[in-house]
């Protein structure tokens, strides 16, 4: 076949207007596979600890190689959790924002480990009575050390971990990284000086605001917009990151200490240092 | 025509992608700066700072000294914690005792053996008498170290086994005690979030008040302490401007060790820097080895009503003048012994004891020349002395109207360099038996007390009689316990 009968124009008029067409359908059907930008959305919303950090960071890792998230909401209500999961997901957070912007708004509460990972992200937004801030770390003394004489153990601190007092100086140097990523997070835009942190105070969303803690007042929607607008999108969709990482539905993972009549008290389950806000009605640790 | 249609074509093709490219994506994200984290290898464990030099050793105890530890409050604390202070004490002469609440002896009946006070974090309220005979104590010339801590605001025993009433954080219980004192304990603790010991309520204090208390003191670290108010007592230890009150988040005039009371009652907020590991930061070891100088260095004058206590070795009972060892009074003096064994003292008796042994020394009014080395310092009045140079038969007392003497026995306690005398002076044999007895028995009913004199009742005669009225006058009533 002779290869000018492919021109356009050795077509006749009405071939022309077909092939105009064709090429079109082409160029529709090309640009139909270029994807919908995706603000994808984490929901974090239980104790930070190891089951929870873990989808968390598959959903971070999610939103990182999946072209189409090209910005992320962390959307918290969380109390805090663990020091090791946090930090953990502090981690992969800035791993994260490295390629694409990430965004947190609060609800109730970000509170000690929770607001820690809200300070990891590019912009914070919470609502006007949000409980944000309780920088700082609790954990439980270990018990003085002792002979256990039906458990051996090879060294006096293998059954205990440490001095009580070695353990409460750990409490301190975890302050200071505490302290040391509200200061790199928030930077210029706080009001509050390292001491003021450090003293643990939870303000409202409001006060937060006003001290810089968060960056402005609002909620997931407004979260996703300022994400979108970080990340020069439009007409973007929002995406449950849990769904696209195809993680099954969260499960109820026991974080805190059941007192006997069954009641949930705010204490942990388990010994340890903790990034965690423990409401004071709660009376005496059990 | 050709060229044109291509172009067309090409745009068909490449419009529609760009369009819904840039409908969606109007820019191409880029980080200006990096994401910065913590830098975390660099954190470290903040280390407790170690003292530079080693505790001065405490001043070897005035004689007798006797360290009574109160545990009869529902005290929140454990005797291990309290170790290096007393190990301090008892490694240059002082005596340790507890009281505990199951002990047979109350506070004011072990106080008398005692001369120094310590009382930590107690949970219970002190009573009014208690506190009364507490005063007293002080008053007399014995020291009080009262230690409270925030972290011992409750109690840690079974209230079920506890006879106490309700319990109280520390610092309310302790001020039960302090109120006469004019010092206050807060319901608070210090807090330094600029400088600390490792955590903000553990709290480095560097300015001190000139005393022995503090001498060579460069910086005591406490761990969570209250603060110390007292509009007339030193403050001893207090705080910078950076170290905060949990009641106020306020700093400025915070003390955390207040000495008052002419410099024998002691308060400070913490007790914790007592126990290891925490004795040895920074100064802290030299600061509880002027601690136990502190404890070491009472010495208060002791009263007839303190008896056994006002003994501290063997006792030699002498006769003056022509007193004549009768059955009765043998008798007597053997109920003296039975108290004396108690203390796990022992009683003799002997016509001329050693000047320096501790003695009883009885008498009659009538025995003016072998008394008078007794009576230095009373200022005692004699029936045929001088005092009384007509002759009447009556008795002059420093600050009292005249008594009979036929009626009234005197019970004298004096103290010289360790060495203890109590000189018993009746109108005869009768009387010093019942003065004997009143010791024996602790009954001190029918006597009125003054500091080192008790005047009591012999014979016949009643306190009514006598006509002890407690008006104008610088006696007390007796009733068994401390003046």
């Amino acid at each position: 076949m002779n290869m000018r009968a492919w021109k356009l124009s050795a077509l006749g008029p009405a071939w022309r207007w077909v092939g105009l067409a064709l090429l079109l359908a082409a160029g529709i059907l090309v640009a139909l596979l270029i994807p919908r930008p995706v603000v994808g959305t984490i929901y974090l919303n239980t104790p930070i600890e190891a089951v929870s950090a873990r989808e968390v960071i598959a959903q971070i890792d999610e939103a990182r190689n999946n072209p189409r998230v090209r910005a992320v909401v962390l959307v918290l209500d969380s109390p805090g959790g663990t020091v090791a999961d946090t930090e953990a997901v502090y981690l992969e957070l800035a791993r994260l924002r490295g390629a694409k912007p990430v965004v947190s708004t609060i609800g109730t509460m970000a509170a000690s480990g929770a607001y820690y990972l809200a300070v990891g992200s590019d912009f914070i937004f919470a609502m006007p009575t949000s409980q944000v801030g309780n920088v700082g770390v609790i954990g439980s003394l270990p018990p003085r050390p002792s002979v256990v004489e039906d458990v051996a153990s090879t060294g006096p601190y293998k059954l205990f971990g440490g001095p009580r007092d070695s353990f409460l100086r750990q409490l301190e140097a975890v302050k200071v990284g505490f302290i040391q990523a509200v200061s790199l997070g928030r930077g210029e835009r706080l009001m509050l000086t390292t001491e003021e942190i450090a003293r643990g105070e939870i303000y409202l969303g409001s006060d937060a605001l006003r001290l810089g803690l968060v960056d402005a007042l609002g909620g997931p929607s407004q979260a996703a917009a300022h994400a979108a607008r970080m990340a020069h999108i439009a007409h973007y969709a929002v995406a449950d990151l849990r769904e696209l990482a195809g993680l099954p539905a969260a499960t109820f993972v026991p974080f805190f200490y059941m007192a006997e009549d069954g009641r949930a008290t705010a204490y942990p389950l388990e010994a340890g240092l903790f990034l965690l806000y423990v409401p004071p009605a709660e009376g005496r640790q059990p | 025509m050709t060229r044109r249609l291509t172009l067309l074509g090409l745009a068909l093709l490449v419009v529609p992608a760009l369009v819904r490219g840039l409908w969606f994506y109007q820019g191409v994200y880029w980080r200006r700066s990096p994401v910065s984290t913590p830098e975390y290898a660099s954190f470290t464990v903040p280390l407790p700072p170690l003292s530079t030099a080693e505790a001065p050793a405490a001043r070897n105890a005035s004689p007798g000294a006797h360290v009574l530890v109160d545990q009869s409050h529902a005290n929140n604390f454990l005797a291990a914690e309290l170790e290096p202070l007393l190990r301090e004490v008892s490694a240059h002469g002082g005596q340790v005792e507890f009281l505990t609440s199951s002990d047979s002896g109350s506070l004011a009946t072990r106080l008398a053996a005692a001369t120094a006070l310590v009382v930590a974090a107690p949970n219970a309220p002190f009573m009014r008498d208690e506190v009364q005979r507490i005063e007293a104590f002080v008053g007399r010339g014995g020291r009080v170290l009262v230690l409270t801590d925030p972290t011992r605001g409750s109690p840690q025993y079974d209230s079920y086994y506890s006879d106490t009433s309700t319990p109280l954080d520390d610092s309310s219980a302790a001020n039960t005690l302090l109120a006469p004192f004019e010092i206050t304990v807060a319901d608070d603790y210090l807090y330094n979030l600029n400088e600390n010991e490792g955590n903000f309520r553990n709290v480095l204090l560097t300015h001190f008040a000139a005393s022995p208390l503090t001498a060579d003191l460069g910086r005591v670290a406490f761990y969570a302490a209250h603060s110390i108010a007292s509009p007339t007592g030193l403050a001893l230890i207090y705080a910078d401007e950076n170290t905060l009150t949990s009641r106020t988040d306020r700093g400025g005039d915070l003390a955390a060790a207040v000495l008052a009371a002419n410099e024998r009652v002691l308060v400070i907020g913490d007790l914790t820097f007592l126990a290891p590991p925490y004795d040895h930061v920074a100064d802290n070891a030299r600061w509880i080895s002027n601690l136990a100088s502190f404890l070491l260095g009472g010495e208060p004058s002791r009263a007839p009503t303190d008896f056994p206590y006002i003994f501290s070795g063997p006792v030699v009972v002498q006769a003056l003048g022509e007193l004549e060892m009768s059955t009765d009074l043998i008798t007597a003096l053997s109920s003296l012994q039975s108290a004396l064994d108690e203390s796990g003292l022992a009683l003799t008796i002997s016509e001329s004891p050693k000047a320096t042994a501790n003695r009883i020394v009885l008498a009659t009014y009538a025995d003016q020349e072998e008394l008078s080395p007794f009576l230095g310092g009373f200022e005692i009045g004699l029936p045929g002395a001088d005092g009384d140079p007509l002759g009447t038969g009556e008795l002059q007392l420093p600050g009292w109207r005249t008594l009979d003497a036929s009626a009234v026995g005197l019970m004298l306690v004096a103290r010289n360099e360790g060495q203890t005398t109590l000189t018993l002076i009746g109108a005869d044999a009768s009387a010093l038996i019942e003065l004997i007895s009143a010791l024996a028995t602790h009954d001190f009913s029918m006597c009125i007390g003054q500091e080192g004199i008790a005047a009591c009742a012999t014979g016949p005669a009643d306190l009514a009689s006598l006509d002890f009225a407690f008006a104008d006058n610088d006696f007390t009533a007796l009733d068994g316990g401390l003046p």
